[in-house]
């Protein structure tokens, strides 16, 4: 296929939707970024927009653009190569996926607590985020023999088996939210190669009553353990009355003491299933801070923080926005990682309700864009990969979104396109490009 | 089209209605946050980028009962910064600098930090505050606080109270007000960024604070400084551990005056010592009545009709209550007399037979009724209840004690409250120390009334009880307290304090004097206490009622109490003599004083202290005289000067005392001591008495205790250390001799 041909057959509504994002992200980064302390907060709020495009922050916009270059020439390259060469090589691509997550954990860097990043020349990447891309690649090419063939739960093994190596890899740095995308992208791709939609339903209802039965046991484990600590403390201070008010070995202090007794073993007990559970699932903190999001005023200054600001932010926005510049929890400061994985709550404080609805608009545009080019797809492969594509950016929107509105657990996922963040800008330019690959070798509609 | 792509469109349709359905749920969700809750979050985003200093409020005043000023607060001056609204900050540094007499530089530091909100000085005089107002400098404001004055420095300071660094109440009634007296604070209110620093132009408000309510007393203050007057004479006579003056209106319950020693000056409590200021001994301490306890038997036996004042009565001298022997104070007894005379000379075996006629349960009840074992509830903090053997466990021994106020311990507010019941015709009254509450444009915000909290006798058992009373201040125990022209009533007291250890301790007494007047009419009632009074006078009817007739002549006086023409003044005024008998003075010299003390104490003397130190180097009159019982001998502590010494020093006795006693009695002798061996002194060389020249080396052998043949000097019952007959004191049963 000629390149001309195929610059011809792009899907602009995509393309397009895709460039407003990425304006529309670099405009809300360099606001993000910038800092009041110098300069006059009422004078900037006062100028026109226009103006207020060149006092914006452009350290972290020039390099977001340098990171919009790169995604676009192997966006290109993506484009360019057919997508069936590409699964072709699906056993070399998986092998090298598992190796790419597998020197994350032995040679990645460490930041907030987890290894992700991996240097590369000047450069750190994400190799968690190729993976994803990697993933929906060979998965797609795995699951094409297999189409009609996913009836019982027997045939699903060796699917969740396929997808479950390079999840667990990053589960193990940890990275919850990615492995989620991993799941639910699995799931998606295997819903549309015709597994029964009932067995899906069943396994996926499964899978939430294990977690309930999870967050259940926790939450009786952690309650005992403390209630007994306090009840243990309680009769501490009991019993130093008692010994102060008493001979040392009269009967009363040997009672009290038996009973200190009895409960300081209790409460070991107690602490000791309490810890062995967290040894083998999520530690305390990670807990808390999944669950933080149903109350966060719970925990205003450590662990709800985050969020408690986000949902300020959002709601101090109102319908219109505080306007670029404008908003005071963004310049003041006190919204954590604004311009990457809460970079949504900036747009609701400073283009409030609006701004949100053009930023949902574009990213459902782009939604729809990818089915309709699924359903367009000239085989089953190339529709499968749009549907992974689809499925793995709808879902980062959602839980994005999700988690900055406060409706689900705080994970670090970006907002697609949107976030600062080299890795995740490439990766997602790159996911286009297997749309805009399916979409220029569709099925031709005879005139 | 062909059945597979049927199903793919369907799939696909599903998975597109899915995605679009969640986008509009976000939708809502953010527009629930915008709109739903979009006013109480702007609210939040504009306080958690505002900073609130607060600015306090005046403190309320606090006046006497006659609107004299007691407490005051001073106004003075703080400047602070607002970093982002200083214009020019070297100049305004230059220019604040020599107002404040602050570097120049760290001013200038001080205004370019990154903060919002700075303070540049505190509390500053009224002429820097002019100065600094002159300058008119944007960017720094003057902001008013105050700080607690008492004018009258040493009135009534553990009543008053004080007040912390931030003009907190820490005591008295400046903490049971501290609401009323508080006001509401202002702010400042700046706008900060999230490391708390400045931001450019922050908007900057100022609310000003509420003035805090006065406080009317129900102290009077003339009266006060009837009570802080006698107090004094009574230190500088008795130097006792502790003294209490409460003078009360009967009728209300208002305290008139209320003063304890030791004292301290309320502006500079910080150096007084803890003991002084952290208590208030008319409300916390608690001590054995004693006879004055008496009352409330009487007037629980008028009450129940057990006894009549006509009553006959033989005190032999002793009465047996199961089987122990009570002794009167008088010895050999009171022979035949009334009721009335039993109260008049405060009769102990009569007053024990009138409480077990009352009997366990009746006494209880009245004890109780007049609100004993129970705080009074005046508003005061840290007020104790008293200390009472639990009704379930009262034997006919402990009836018989509490019958002449032993086995039970009392606060002075607690029996004046119940003296005043006796008082004001049988109604106690809850004690009362304030009068009104207004705010600062003198509108009352709260008024206290008189709160009766119940009956306790009829009015005719009040009116014979205050008859037998009149008796004992007109003929009895009590002639001391008698005031010309008016009819009083009282009763002396004199307890032994409780030791630390339960026991009674030796040679260390309670005086007290509780009564009103005048009796027809009773207008005040006051009590006096003086715990522990040094120099061997220790009597009630000698150290207390000469001291509650000052206070309440004068208050009566100064309240204009029609004086009650034609009474006669008691012949003589009380002097109890206890029966003498001789005694030969110890020798003390080169004692430790503590020793000392203990030695004359148990020969049955007392002694008086002159000069401050650790060693006696005199005493007077000297070893071997034959003195009366009771007397005191003077211990001389200073060291006479080195010059006025002689050649030659009388060697001590050593014997019994551990190492560095010995070696510092030594050295002030200008001797030196060679030792042998560790524990307590046993042989010396040269032996005690005789003389050395100075500079003589002394040889003596420490055994460990028990091992020497000889027994210390050291006296065989040790000397209880000084410590309050306090709320840990436990209550002794029995044996001992009650004074009047």
């Amino acid at each position: 296929m000629s390149i001309a041909r195929m610059v011809k057959n792009l899907d602009y509504t995509l393309l397009f939707t895709a460039a407003g994002i990425i304006l529309f992200g670099l405009v809300v980064i360099g606001s993000a970024t910038l800092e009041f302390t110098n300069e006059s907060f009422t004078q900037l709020k006062n100028l026109n927009f226009i103006t207020k495009l060149a006092h914006l922050d452009f350290e972290f916009v020039l390099k977001q653009i340098q990171w919009v270059l790169i995604g676009l020439f192997l966006m290109a390259v993506m484009i360019y190569l057919p997508y069936e060469d590409l699964v072709k090589h699906s056993r070399l691509l998986y092998i090298f996926n598992l190796l790419i997550l597998a020197a994350v954990l032995i040679k990645g860097q460490t930041a907030y607590g987890a290894q992700r990043w991996i240097q590369l020349g000047p450069a750190q990447f994400q190799p968690s985020e190729f993976s994803k891309l990697l993933m929906i690649l060979t998965f797609a090419g795995f699951l094409v023999k297999k189409r009609g063939n996913l009836n019982r739960f027997r045939d699903l093994i060796p699917c969740f088996l396929y997808v479950g190596a390079p999840m667990l890899l990053i589960l193990a740095q940890p990275d919850l939210g990615t492995s989620m995308v991993f799941v639910a992208v699995m799931f998606a791709m295997l819903f549309f190669a015709d597994a029964k939609p009932l067995l899906l339903l069943k396994i996926i209802g499964a899978g939430t009553v294990l977690v309930a039965c999870l967050i259940s046991a926790h939450a009786y484990l952690h309650d005992t353990d403390r209630a007994l600590e306090k009840q243990l403390a309680a009769l501490e201070q009991e019993k130093k009355q008692v010994m102060a008010a008493n001979a040392a070995n009269s009967p009363a202090v040997e009672e009290v003491e038996k009973k200190y007794n009895n409960l300081l073993k209790q409460s070991e007990k107690a602490h000791k299933r309490h810890e062995k559970f967290h040894k083998y699932t999520l530690k305390e903190y990670q807990m808390t801070r999944l669950f933080i999001f149903l109350n966060p005023q719970s925990d205003l200054l450590g662990d709800g923080y985050q969020l408690w600001q986000s949902l300020i932010s959002i709601g101090s926005g109102g319908l219109a926005g505080k306007g670029l510049l404008g908003g005071t929890q963004t310049h003041f400061t006190f919204l954590p990682v604004r311009h990457t994985d809460f970079i949504f709550s900036v747009v609701g404080e400073e283009f409030g309700f609006l701004g949100a609805l053009v930023l949902l608009g574009l990213f459902l545009l782009i939604i729809y864009r990818g089915i309709r080019i699924a359903l367009e797809a000239r085989d089953f492969l190339g529709s499968l990969l749009a549907v992974g594509v689809v499925s793995m950016f709808a879902f980062h929107v959602f839980v994005n979104i999700g988690m900055t509105s406060g409706i689900m657990p705080v994970t670090g996922i970006p907002l697609p396109l949107f976030s600062y963040g080299g890795s995740n800008m490439i990766m997602n330019l790159m996911a286009l490009g297997i749309l805009l690959n399916v979409y220029v070798r569709r099925r031709k509609i005879l005139f | 089209m062909p059945p597979m792509l049927t199903l793919i469109r369907k799939r696909l349709a599903f998975l597109l209605i899915a995605s679009g359905l969640i986008l509009i749920a976000f939708t809502g969700r953010v527009a629930w946050i915008q709109f739903v809750r979009g006013e109480e979050l702007r609210e939040r985003a504009l306080e958690i980028r505002t900073r609130d200093i607060p600015v306090e409020a005046r403190r309320g005043n606090i006046y006497d009962r006659n609107g004299k000023e007691l407490v005051t607060s001073v106004s003075v001056d703080s400047l602070y910064a607002i970093p982002g609204l200083v214009k020019d900050p070297r100049g305004t540094a230059q220019k604040l600098s020599p107002v404040l007499a602050v570097d120049e530089e760290r001013l200038y530091q001080i205004l370019t930090r990154k903060s919002c909100f700075e303070w540049l000085a505190r509390k500053m005089d009224a002429q820097t505050a002019q100065k600094v107002k002159a300058l008119n400098l944007p960017g720094v404001f003057l902001v008013g606080e105050n700080q607690r004055y008492y004018p009258f420095q040493t009135l009534a300071p553990h009543l008053l109270g004080f007040t912390g660094i931030d003009n907190q109440g820490l005591t008295g009634v400046e903490v049971t007000f501290e609401k009323e007296l508080k006001g509401v604070p202002g702010r400042i209110i700046v706008e900060q960024d999230a490391t708390g620093q400045d931001i450019p132009e922050p908007i900057h408000k100022y609310i000003s604070p509420r003035q805090g309510h006065h406080l009317f007393l129900t102290i009077d203050e003339t009266i006060q400084h009837f009570v802080e007057r006698e107090l004094d004479k009574i230190t500088a006579r008795y130097r006792p551990k502790l003294a209490v003056i409460i003078v009360m209106d009967p009728r209300t319950g208002e305290i008139l005056a209320m003063g304890n020693r030791p004292t301290f000056n309320s502006n500079e409590w910080l150096q007084a010592p803890r003991e002084a200021w952290d208590r208030n001994p008319a409300i916390w301490y608690n001590y054995e009545p004693g006879s004055t306890f008496k009352i409330i038997t009487m007037a629980a036996a008028l009450a129940e009709g057990v006894v009549k004042p006509e009553d006959a009565f033989f005190d032999p001298g002793y009465i047996k209550v199961a089987d122990r022997y009570i002794r009167c104070w008088y010895d050999g007894g009171h022979g035949s007399q009334t009721f009335a005379e039993v109260v008049m000379h405060s009769c102990n075996p009569g007053f024990v037979e009138v409480g077990l006629r009352v009997g366990i349960p009746k006494f209880y009840q009245y004890v109780k009724a007049f609100g004993f074992g129970q705080p009074t509830g005046i508003d005061l903090p840290g007020e104790a209840a008293g200390i009472m053997i639990p009704e379930k466990k009262a034997t006919n021994l402990n009836i018989a004690t509490m019958s002449i106020g032993q086995s039970i311990a009392v606060t002075p507010i607690q029996l004046l409250t119940a003296v005043a019941a006796v008082a004001n015709g049988g109604t106690l009254v809850r004690p009362q120390i304030v009068r009104e509450i207004r705010d600062s444009s003198g509108n009352v915000v709260k008024q206290f009334k008189p709160e009766p909290v119940r009956t306790v006798l009829p009015p005719e058992t009040a009116r014979q009880a205050g008859a037998l009373l009149e008796n004992v201040v007109l003929k009895g125990t009590g002639r001391n307290a008698f005031i010309d022209g008016y009819r009083v009533a009282g009763k002396t007291g004199t307890a032994q304090v409780v030791g630390e250890g339960g026991g009674y301790v030796t040679g260390r007494y309670v005086a007290s004097f509780a009564g009103f007047a005048p009796v027809e009419d009773p207008r005040v009632a006051a009590l006096v206490m003086v715990a522990e009074p040094q120099g061997g006078i220790y009597y009630g009817s000698q150290v207390a009622a000469p001291v509650f007739q000052a206070v309440v002549r004068d208050t009566l006086h100064y309240l204009r109490v029609p004086e009650t023409p034609g009474l006669e003044k008691p012949k003589d005024p009380f002097v109890y003599e206890e029966p003498r008998f001789k005694v030969k003075v110890p020798a003390v010299v080169n004692y430790p004083v503590s020793e000392a003390i203990s030695r004359l104490v148990q020969a049955g003397l007392t002694y008086q202290i002159r000069g401050e130190g650790n060693i006696v180097y005199g005493q007077m009159p000297g070893a071997g005289a034959e003195v009366l019982n009771g007397t005191a001998v003077i211990l001389n502590l200073e060291p006479p000067p080195r010059e006025q010494r002689g050649g030659e020093v009388t060697v001590p006795n050593l014997k019994g005392l551990t190492i560095p006693e010995a070696a510092d009695l030594l050295k002030n002798l200008d001797l030196h001591l060679e030792l042998n061996g560790t524990g307590l002194a046993g042989e010396q060389d040269p032996p005690a008495g005789q003389k050395v020249p100075r500079g003589t080396t002394i040889r003596v052998q420490f055994q460990p205790p028990g091992q020497g043949g000889e027994q210390p000097p050291a006296p065989l019952e040790p000397e209880t250390p000084p410590a309050p007959a306090s709320a840990s004191g436990t209550l002794r049963e029995g044996g001992f001799v009650e004074r009047p």
